[in-house]
């Protein structure tokens, strides 16, 4: 199908709000995809094994390779005595003396980290010769978490730091001071929130081929952005960006962030291919994935909100503690730096303190997980609301209707300069009351509770932010430094989308995007065939991005939701001015004005004059073969458009750390029915509902799938998943056997539900969504089952609240004499 | 070591030396070229390698290459007939059942083997006959609500006298 369809009239926004099934799917489901292992590689590849230290922390004293390159088939034992010859170290965001390589130089200091990598012509046998490799460890004292870290005397992760520490500021936004000196009430929670990561299905993977004829180095990898990252390899690699190529696959299997992560191995795995001179193919096995790849943070929240009489939140005061493993890598401190904007959430909070402190352990280093920092901040934040509302005795949706920041007042400003476009809080809980049914879902908890059973009801809300402005991480970097002349400040976050009717009249659109499941093909296919009139079919969409031939920014890729803002924007924009220029071409071809053209049905004709037309395949035709023509010539009208879109409001962050770190911010309500085991402490979710506010879905068939999977990661987040170790720095559990990750056998089907306010920055309104789940799940999960052990006065304070946890903290039989006059007031 | 073994894959014959330590997946994949069968653990718990062998789900990663010597082996590359998609593939598209799709191969195996087994399962049957199977985007609902649909429309041509699309009932083994 070309731009002259055969089917009948479509007006524009046609498939618009349509859920139209998957294009993605049809080559998904019969195997036909390609992922970046199924990729042909160059001729020559050899294949990387990378052997991980054993010791969480240990003086690495000597390599002995000598048994391992005697393998036959074996091309190299590469060390960081080897790849420091074509390496640099790869730059942080905070200011450090910390020098970060991708592999250990003289010193492990996490259980897993790169020590050694062995170049082999096929796997199997670079797995042989890594068993061959001998290394010499001396170990040493680790730091295994925070408490330790921070503890007198505690052995420094990095020497040269003098302190595992290794950044620590306050901002303050209004009054603080003055803010809890007026309240009536202050009200605190602690929440620890244990490391824990979202890991997909598709592990990391990296094809390096270093061509010593033109210089450059092209990766293959299923990286997924942000292309800052790529900047940051090549640095590292000392290569110009334009000896850099960087090739994504338009299939990747799966990320919840955690690809971001792959930067490190795209300088390895880099470095390698240079220093062979042979193409290099790494694919991350499970267990590599589980102690090499990433994590979200470990963090330790205190949280102070002041009351005023009448409930009104007058200050927040926050003290945070992330303990970021064994490298500050960028983006961190993201984690913390990621939420300023929106700190105080869709509460109107005009007094606020935020003291983080960034921690260093001998554990695996960070990076975004979906929804970037959000769980760690809005799990303590509704805690702490819930807690609010039960000690001034009001409910709870009521208490946070009451702080919302109402219809009238946006774009509203945040106390810390974040700018949310729209919104209307209120209804949106209406909605997800009724959704939920509410007063059924209490009537069926008192019902329980007098049968006995352990039942209870749990609230959150939350702001979901989309769309990365990197200006957040200058918040890093002292403001003395800022204030210089020579500081490049940083800020904005665009996506671009280029579209082309090729000389026979089909249509191609090329994203700057990295989709791992969110169904860009589809959407973007949507729009522009609502714009030009065609089917989604006859949309011909590239993803995944190649350096060298997409146009590409430094924030390009698929993360922090930006597709659903800026993604849908551009690639909308783009249509609208391809149509625009279908018709300045028709306009010059009939001798009329552009205004006087429509389009419809294929076919271009004056409004006033109808009999004067052209079909659009002869004006593409036209365009292609005859420019010259006297009606043309002179003018552009090359039918290629590259349309970049930001939004105005992402602009640099001010000395004073304010900050407006996304494009658009949606709202997200969730309610949970939960019952807790008496006997065993496990946890049923008997009902649990969200209410999102997109902005408006072009495909509400992926909208919706696309939270109903992150409800149930959220649950499983909550409920179970967290990296452990022991004290000597240990994983724990390293498989898919012993990492919980939920089966068919134990899923929910969330209640979905839309309250959509249009954004007034984008021009269909439309909003990032679906990462909202996984923060608010886990807050409104938590303060569930407090309700549901309301007898045992429970305060959940760690994140997952397992079944053990609970079982031990609260059910166990040590705890039913304290709690038995409680229970006395149920039965 | 190396062997010389004989397997059918969607109905091929493919002969071959390997070495005794390949995987069937990685035969499946490297040397048959059949990329539609994916890797995503190594311990066999995530099910993306799934396959139906002989007319049983089976794990590629767990099984040797020479111990599928004269096997029967499907691939979701061979779920698709000349007539079209199969009704579990039209069905996963329908319901929103794919995000990533790294684990879809696999699922679309594990329900072809019990949807052969058990033409009328309840949604516990599917959970249970999935719990091999990981997806790590968490859409099981989608995920079993389209196998369920499946069924029902692989009975409904069966009732109508048609000839259901794809393989679904032939006999292996």
């Amino acid at each position: 199908m070309t731009i002259q369809s055969s089917q009948e009239k479509r007006t524009e926004q046609t498939y618009v709000g349509v859920a139209y099934p998957r294009l993605e799917d049809l080559r998904l489901t019969t195997g036909k995809a390609k992922f970046l292992d199924d990729l042909s590689v160059p001729p020559g590849t050899h294949y990387a094994v990378i052997l991980r230290s054993p010791y969480a922390h240990a003086k690495i004293k000597r390599i002995d390779a000598e048994d391992a390159i005697k393998v036959p088939g074996v091309r190299a034992v590469l060390t960081a005595v080897e790849l420091l010859s074509v390496m640099d170290p790869l730059p942080l965001a905070l200011r450090s003396p910390i020098r970060y390589y991708p592999i250990a130089t003289d010193r492990a200091r996490y259980a897993g980290e790169p020590v050694a990598v062995v170049i082999a012509r096929t796997r199997a046998i670079a797995e042989d010769a890594a068993s061959k490799v001998n290394v010499d460890y001396e170990p040493l004292e680790v730091v295994a978490d925070i408490e330790k870290a921070l503890a007198q005397g505690a052995p420094n992760v990095h020497e040269a730091v003098g302190s595992n520490t290794v950044w620590k500021k306050t901002f303050s936004y209004g009054d603080v001071g003055n803010a809890f000196e007026q309240a009536v009430k202050v009200v605190s929670v602690d929440v620890r929130v244990n490391g824990y990561t979202v890991p997909p299905m598709e592990t990391f993977g990296v094809v390096a081929e270093y061509d010593r004829g033109s210089d450059v180095l092209t990766e293959w990898c299923n990286f997924i952005g942000p292309f800052t990252m790529a900047y940051v390899v090549a640095k590292a690699l000392r290569l110009s960006q334009d000896r850099f190529r960087v090739i994504v696959p338009g299939d990747i299997g799966g990320s919840f962030g955690t690809k971001l992560a792959v930067y490190p191995y795209m300088a390895l795995i880099g470095a390698c291919s240079i220093f062979t001179g042979v193409p290099v193919k790494w694919i991350e096995t499970r267990m590599e994935h589980f102690v090499g790849s990433t994590r979200a943070a470990t963090r330790l929240s205190h949280l102070e909100m002041a009351l005023s009489a009448d409930g009104e939140f007058l200050g927040l005061k926050a003290r945070i503690t992330d303990d970021i493993g064994a490298y500050p890598r960028s983006p961190e401190p993201g984690h913390l730096l990621k939420s300023v904007s929106n700190f105080t959430g869709p509460y109107k909070i005009a007094n606020l303190e935020i003291s983080g402190e960034y921690v260093t352990t001998n554990t695996l280093p960070t990076s975004p997980i979906r929804a970037f920092g959000r769980p760690h901040l809005c799990i303590p934040l509704e805690k702490l609301v819930d807690k609010c509302a039960k000690i001034t005795g009001t409910d709870p949706l009521e208490l946070r209707k009451r702080n919302f920041i109402q219809p009238r007042d946006f774009p509203y400003t945040t106390a810390s300069g974040g700018v949310y476009d729209s919104g209307d809080y209120g209804a949106a809980i209406e909605k997800l009351k009724q959704i939920f049914d509410l007063d059924g879902a209490r009537a069926d908890i008192l019902e329980k509770r007098r049968e006995g059973r352990l039942v209870g009801l749990g609230f959150a809300v939350g702001i979901e932010p989309s769309v990365s402005n990197m200006a957040y991480l200058d918040l890093a970097i002292p403001e003395e430094e800022r204030q210089k002349a020579t500081f490049m400040p940083h800020s904005g976050g665009q996506h671009s989308a280029t579209l082309k009717i090729e000389p026979d009249g089909h249509i191609v659109a090329r994203l700057d995007s990295c989709p791992q499941g969110q169904g860009h093909e589809t959407v973007a296919a949507q729009l522009v065939a609502s714009v030009l009139g065609v089917n989604p079919e006859d949309v011909r969409v590239l993803t995944g991005v190649d350096t060298f031939n997409v146009s590409w920014s430094i924030s390009s890729g698929t993360y922090a939701s930006r597709f659903g803002s800026l993604g849908i924007s551009a690639v909308y924009s783009a249509a609208l001015d391809m149509r625009k220029k279908l018709t300045e071409a028709a306009s010059k071809l009939l001798g009329v004005s552009a205004d006087d053209i429509v389009m419809e049905n294929g076919v271009l004709f004056s409004k006033s004059r109808r009999d004067l037309k052209i079909s659009s395949k002869r004006l593409v035709g036209t365009v292609y073969w005859n420019p010259g023509s006297d009606a043309l010539k002179g003018g552009d009208h090359t039918l290629s458009v590259t349309r970049t879109f930001n939004v105005e409001t992402l602009g640099p962050a001010t000395l004073d750390n304010k900050v407006n770190a996304s494009a658009t911010y949606g709202f997200i309500g969730t309610a949970a029915a939960v019952e807790v085991d008496r006997d065993t402490g496990s946890v049923s979710i008997l009902k649990y509902a969200s209410v999102h506010d997109s902005g408006g879905s072009v495909n509400p068939g992926i909208v919706e799938q696309l939270c109903v999977g992150a409800a149930n990661q959220a649950a499983s987040h909550a409920l179970h998943q967290e990296l452990i170790h022991d004290d000597r720095g240990q994983p724990l559990n390293i498989t898919f056997g012993d990492y919980y990750v939920r089966t068919a056998e134990d899923f929910f089907t969330p209640i979905f539900g839309s309250a959509a306010k249009k954004s007034p920055f984008t021009p269909l309104g439309t909003k990032g969504v679906s990462e909202g789940d996984n923060m608010t799940g886990p807050a409104a999960l938590l303060i569930a089952i407090q309700d549901a052990l309301y007898e045992y006065n429970a305060d959940i304070d760690t994140v997952p609240f397992t079944a053990e946890r609970i079982w031990s903290r609260f059910l166990s039989k040590n705890n039913l004499g304290e709690s038995a006059s409680s229970r006395s007031d149920v039965a | 070591m190396n062997r010389s073994i004989d397997i059918k894959i969607n109905g091929k014959n493919y002969s071959d030396v390997v070495e005794d330590r390949l995987l069937l997946v990685n035969y499946i994949r490297d040397v048959a070229g059949l990329t539609g069968t994916h890797m995503g653990c190594d311990t066999g718990h995530c099910g993306a390698c799934t396959i139906v062998m002989n007319g049983e789900a089976v794990k590629s990663c767990l099984i040797l290459a020479v111990q599928a010597e004269g096997a029967s082996v499907e691939t979701v590359e061979g779920l698709a007939s000349e007539t079209g998609l199969h009704p579990l593939q039209v069905s996963f598209r329908r319901n929103f059942a794919v995000q990533c799709g790294f684990c879809t191969a696999g699922i679309l195996m594990s329900a072809l083997a019990l949807l052969r087994n058990n033409p009328e399962p309840s949604p516990e049957d599917i959970s249970k006959a999935l719990t091999g199977n990981i997806c790590r985007c968490e859409g099981y609902p989608n995920i079993v609500k389209a196998i369920e649909e499946a069924s029902l429309v692989i009975r409904a041509s069966k009732d109508l006298g048609r000839e259901p699309r794809g393989k679904e009932n032939e006999k292996e083994g």
